[in-house]
């Protein structure tokens, strides 16, 4: 048997870990009896945190920090481990295993518990999906409306532009009205530029003719050059349109409309629809 | 007095008056008590980053409350995020440290960092006051993730045990484990300075690279029974070291 100075010359190695395996469970066991060994060990142990301690110290990286929280805090936590009854332990005093098999009854039991249990699962985890498809719905829904009333309140924008516009060409005191008469593809269209200088024009048109597929009617100040005053709104079904230009630098002389590639030209290329000559 | 700095060159301060502030003692209540409604561990990380100041200078060891370690371990159970965040800021300097000291790789130690929190996270309620201070189990864990780091990197068939981190039964039910004062630490610290080198080498061996008795022997081409006489001496002297200011 080893004696008791032998063994207690294994302290150091055993608080340092560097003990072979034997002689750890040695005296660790021998731990177990010896008051003076535990002493020992407890103040040598003490030492071994200093010697831990003693590095040199030095300060991490600022980064490390959110790393290793967020590392560690997504790892997954053990549970507490909880006392139960081992297998193999002596059986309860009740136990009816030796006698008698667990009645068919008990398992009964079991399964409508278990299937219940599962059916609550279930219905939980269709309520949630259920929930969360509705959020998802809500919030669709709210998106869409929201992009609706952003493009009503663009659109009226857009109309009070018009109008307040319209309102101060036709309020203008240096206002020029100008027939357009229909040209040869459309003898029977018909067209008004109110014009004033000042404030630019506004244009409206009637019995246009209809528009081939991917063309649209586009107005011109006539100039030393013509200008594009605009596309006309409103759909050609109607055969009517409108246009309202802000003023130009240069003189007009006549006004005319011609059809253009959708989007329109910088210059006309298509047939002349109506024309009219500031007088 | 001399000692080191936190990057390792000698200074005439002595650590205990080095302290850092706990940011446990800086935190505010008022944010703490919001912070406890975040159940979300990732999120209240987060928060707890935007409204804490850091507090890594030189990351100088400083005395922390025991009591106060305790009461984060606590906390720690009971799965508080927080918790361990504020151990971060208490300790995390001192186990990044000795992770350099054994591995002396940046990318490595940080590694172990990660591995040692992720564990104190899992394995809070293992946490036994009796068998070691807060910082002496993280210390214990840090040097054996390191050390099998070592052991990983260098890719040597491993004939050895791991290091075996003691199991010691407290002295007596209910005994906590002895505490060390930064000036307890700085004493041993000029103590292992002192040492020569044939007394101080194979406790560096043993500590820091996890060697064996049998391998430091190797090693050193010396008897192993001449190592096993030079480690006892060498460890009794920073025994001493430790106690020396205290009445044993």
């Amino acid at each position: 048997m080893t004696s008791h100075r032998d063994l207690a010359a294994l302290a150091e190695g055993y608080v340092l870990g560097t003990l072979e395996e034997s002689e750890a469970q040695a005296f660790a066991a021998h731990l177990a009896e010896c008051e003076d060994c535990r002493r020992d060990a407890r103040e040598l142990s003490a030492v071994a945190e200093g010697l831990g301690k003693a590095a040199p110290q030095v300060a991490p990286p600022a980064a490390l920090r959110a790393r290793v929280l967020q590392a560690a805090t997504a790892a997954v936590r053990q549970q507490a481990t909880v006392d139960r009854p081992r297998f193999g332990g002596a059986p309860p005093a009740a136990a009816p295993a030796v006698t008698t098999p667990p009645s068919t009854s008990r398992w009964g039991w079991l399964a409508l518990a278990a299937s219940l249990v599962a059916i609550v699962l279930a219905w939980t985890t269709w309520q949630s999906r259920q929930d969360a498809a509705l959020a998802r719905a809500d919030r669709e829904n709210a998106e869409r409306r929201v992009a609706s009333l952003e493009a009503q309140v663009q659109s009226l924008q857009g109309t009070v532009k018009t109008a307040t516009h319209t309102r101060a060409v036709l309020a203008a005191s240096d206002l020029t009205r100008v027939d357009l008469a229909g040209q040869a593809p459309s003898p029977g269209a018909s067209g008004r530029v109110f014009w004033s200088p000042q404030h630019g024009l506004v244009f409206a048109a009637t019995n246009l003719p209809p528009l081939p597929a991917g063309r649209v009617y586009q107005l011109w100040i006539v100039a030393e050059a013509p200008i594009s005053a605009g596309i006309l709104s409103d759909g050609p079904a109607s055969g009517a349109g409108t246009v309202n230009s802000p003023p130009v630098s240069a003189t007009p002389k006549a006004f005319a409309v011609t059809i253009e590639p959708e989007g329109g030209r910088p210059a006309p290329t298509g047939p002349m629809l109506l024309l009219g000559a500031l007088n | 007095m001399p000692s080191t700095d936190c990057r390792g060159n000698r200074m005439f301060e002595p650590l205990a008056t080095a302290t850092l502030v706990s940011p446990a003692r800086v935190f505010p209540t008022r944010a703490v008590l919001q912070l406890q409604s975040i159940r979300e561990p990732a999120l209240a990380v987060e928060v707890y980053e935007r409204t804490t100041n850091q507090a890594s200078e030189c990351g100088q060891l400083s005395d922390t409350d025991p009591a106060a370690n305790r009461a984060l371990m606590a906390q720690l159970v009971a799965g508080d995020p927080l918790a361990l965040a504020e151990l971060y800021d208490l300790h995390g300097s001192m186990v990044y440290s000795l992770a350099m000291r054994i591995l002396g790789q940046t990318n490595d130690a940080e590694e172990v960092v990660q591995e040692v929190f992720t564990q104190v996270w899992r394995q809070a309620e293992r946490y036994d006051p009796s068998r070691a201070t807060v910082e002496g189990w993280l210390l214990m864990m840090t040097r054996a993730r390191a050390l099998d780091a070592v052991r990983a990197r260098s890719a040597r068939p491993d004939t050895r045990t791991r290091v075996a981190l003691p199991d010691l039964p407290s002295a007596q039910p209910g005994q906590d484990a002895l505490v060390l004062t930064s000036e307890a630490v700085s004493q041993l610290r000029l103590a292992l300075g002192a040492l020569d080198e044939p007394l101080r080498v194979p406790i560096e061996l043993a500590y820091y690279e996890g060697l064996s008795q049998r391998e430091i022997a190797e090693r050193l081409a010396q008897p192993l029974g001449t190592v096993k006489t030079r480690m006892r001496t060498a460890l009794t002297r920073l025994r001493t070291s430790l106690w020396a200011e205290d009445s044993r």
